[in-house]
């Protein structure tokens, strides 16, 4: 069976972590590049997260491209509240030696898609700046795209307001030309993410297994914890970015509805928020443009996490 | 001690059901009713209000009220309740006469009156009471709750999150919540948990009573016009939140900070029910989540008895 091709844009990030690790694992998925933007840190910081990642498994022939350093029409604002101030802190990973490529993030995502065979699945799960760019620079490339899974927004709850979660809170003009660009989209939002918790209790799963991936994921877990079980008083950490590539991995791990879904730009309280019409068809006054994910199958999903680890540990032993 | 209560209403079919409701019930004490544009006109859902007591066998006063919306341009007459506000059905006139005084002053009357134990329950947009908060700004100490039959914690009707009531006149339930007076929103999302089948509506309103061929009339265009948007069954907004009033206990419920988006737009009129743990912002009203389906289908079948 042939690997889906895909581009994952990120801003490591723990969730983003282990997301990234997921996709390295699985044997459905071929990561063709990996481009940053500036979200849960500076781009620059979120770049040196990336290649630290890439480093460690070992899986540096995966090019990086470095993305847009601000949002459409904002400027970035940095969660050093959630992330540290490296956007990843906990675990200790040395200096990165290798570097990203020549080209912006939106060049790489349109070269790679241009020379691509078979359509290119993208998945972003930081702010939407450079997918938006891409989309709004590239029409012609549109046809091109399988699908885009993303990470943000929600149903019934944000984080940063009541209803705008962080990655469409940064840059919700990017969203909504994702949103309105036709590609089918996957949106994975606090909804359901917020289930997709690794527990408290199950952290040392992680920390008993030794190898360094393990240890990895455990530090992460360790340190995203603090805010995750603290101020914002969740069971554990939830694998927001995680959720995005896991339903490229098994989508048979979620529930999900087709809508129409948009972004808010225009309200005093909702700026940012998804408006996605579950109303009874007869009711509905935009055809659907993709799938709003709500819930997942918590055991199953964790385990994926673990298999994954799991993969690249033996990969780096046979290496 | 029977509860006392002020009914705002633009019936309005679920209106109608929701009056049938509280005039057979003997938990609550109503002191009169009050009229608002929303389901129709002012002056039809006034004039429905008049002979829906008349057909109900109350002797209530009623006042009207408001006939346009606070600030925003009235949205228009909407098709769900038919050309006259109760699907169609023709009710015999009543020889009572709607009282001089404007809504909102009699609302402050009898406050007053009742001492801080007076509960204002509403099945329309909420400007009445906006107005009489505006113009007596100690309201608020003699009100004892307000039970809303607007909002939504999920999806909405008019908008993908914005419910009829509410987004007819937005800035009115903000006035309300800014009032910090006891709100208990019963929203879109407890109402569709009391969807009945067709089945379950011939087993509630199938006894043959003296008012069933008008309730007959407006439930079967209610109806149609609900399947003809798409919605299975049959759901009776008014008269769920109606039943909440008269029985609480029957509705679990949990306060959350909850405000209305003001600014035109997709959003227009939906209540912001803010479920996030870490939320620092006030919480304001109290929201209706479920509503027990059984209790809630026996008090209707119990109040239709009470018209035999």
């Amino acid at each position: 069976m042939s690997k889906r091709p895909v581009i994952i844009d990120c801003d490591p990030g723990h969730d983003d972590a282990i997301a990234l690790l997921m996709a390295l694992a699985s044997d459905k998925l071929d990561v063709k590049g990996i481009t940053t933007i500036a979200g849960n840190n500076t781009v620059e910081k979120t770049t040196i997260n990336t290649l630290k990642i890439l480093e460690l498994t070992g899986m540096t022939h995966i090019p990086v491209a470095v993305g847009r350093r601000n949002p459409l029409m904002q400027t970035i604002q940095v969660a050093n509240d959630v992330h540290g101030v490296s956007g990843m802190d906990g675990p200790e990973l040395p200096d990165p030696i290798t570097k990203p490529v020549d080209l912006s993030a939106v060049e790489l995502i349109a070269k790679i898609v241009e020379e691509s065979e078979e359509k290119v699945t993208l998945v972003a799960v930081g702010p939407f700046t450079n997918i938006g760019v891409f989309l709004l620079a590239y029409p012609h490339l549109h046809d091109k795209i399988e699908c885009i899974s993303l990470m943000g927004g929600g149903y019934y709850e944000g984080n940063r307001t009541a209803l705008s979660e962080f990655n469409i809170w940064q840059d919700p003009e990017a969203a909504r030309v994702v949103m309105r660009s036709g590609i089918p989209v996957l949106l994975h939002g606090l909804d359901v993410t917020h289930k997709a918790l690794v527990k408290k209790d199950e952290f040392s799963i992680f920390r008993e297994e030794k190898g360094p991936i393990f240890q990895f994921v455990a530090d992460l877990l360790d340190f995203f914890a603090i805010c995750y079980t603290g101020e914002r008083k969740l069971e554990g950490c939830p694998m927001h970015d995680s959720c995005a590539i896991a339903h490229l991995i098994d989508p048979t791990l979620f529930t999900s509805y087709d809508a129409p879904i948009d972004i808010d730009l225009d309200g005093t309280l909702t700026r940012g928020a998804c408006i996605v019409d579950l109303r009874p068809r007869e009711r509905r006054d935009n055809p659907d443009n993709g799938k709003m994910v709500l819930d997942l199958d918590r055991k199953r999903f964790l385990n994926l996490i673990i298999d994954s680890c799991r993969k690249i540990e033996s990969n780096l032993k046979n290496a | 001690m029977k509860k006392r209560v002020i009914i705002d209403c633009d019936p309005g079919i679920d209106d109608a059901i929701a009056l049938m409701l509280a005039f057979a019930s003997s938990d609550i004490d109503i002191a009169f009713l009050t009229t608002c544009f929303g389901n129709n006109t002012l002056e039809q859902t006034t004039e429905n209000a008049l002979n829906l007591a008349y057909l109900f066998g109350s002797n209530v006063d009623i006042y009207k009220g408001a006939e346009k919306p606070l600030f925003v341009k009235p949205r228009g007459i909407p098709e769900f309740h038919g050309i006259n506000g109760i699907g169609g059905a023709k009710l015999e006139p009543s020889p009572r006469k709607i009282k001089e005084e404007y809504a909102w002053d009699a609302i402050y009357k009898e406050a007053l009156a009742c001492n801080g134990e007076l509960t204002l329950i509403t099945l329309g947009p909420l400007t009445n009471v906006a107005i009489a908060l505006y113009k007596y700004e100690d309201l608020p100490k003699y009100i004892k709750e307000i039970v809303v039959m607007g909002g939504s914690s999920s999806f909405g009707n008019e908008l993908p999150f914005s419910e009829a009531n509410v987004f007819s006149d937005p800035h009115a339930f903000q006035t309300v919540i800014n009032a910090k007076i006891k709100v208990k929103m019963v929203g879109l999302n407890a109402t569709e948990t009391t969807r009945v089948t067709f089945d379950e509506m011939r087993e509630i309103f199938g006894v043959k009573t003296r008012i069933s061929d008008k309730l007959d009339q407006m439930l079967e265009h209610y109806l149609r016009v609900q399947n003809k948007y798409g919605e299975e069954k049959l759901v009776i907004h008014d008269a769920a939140a109606m039943a909440v009033a008269i029985s609480p206990e029957i509705a679990e419920s949990e306060i959350y900070p909850v405000s209305v988006e003001l600014t035109e737009g997709r959003m227009f009129g939906r209540t912001i029910v803010d479920i996030r743990l870490h939320s620092k912002a006030e919480k304001n009203v109290d929201v209706v989540r479920k509503i027990d389906f059984e209790a809630y289908k026996n008090m209707l079948k119990q109040m239709v008895g009470f018209y035999k």
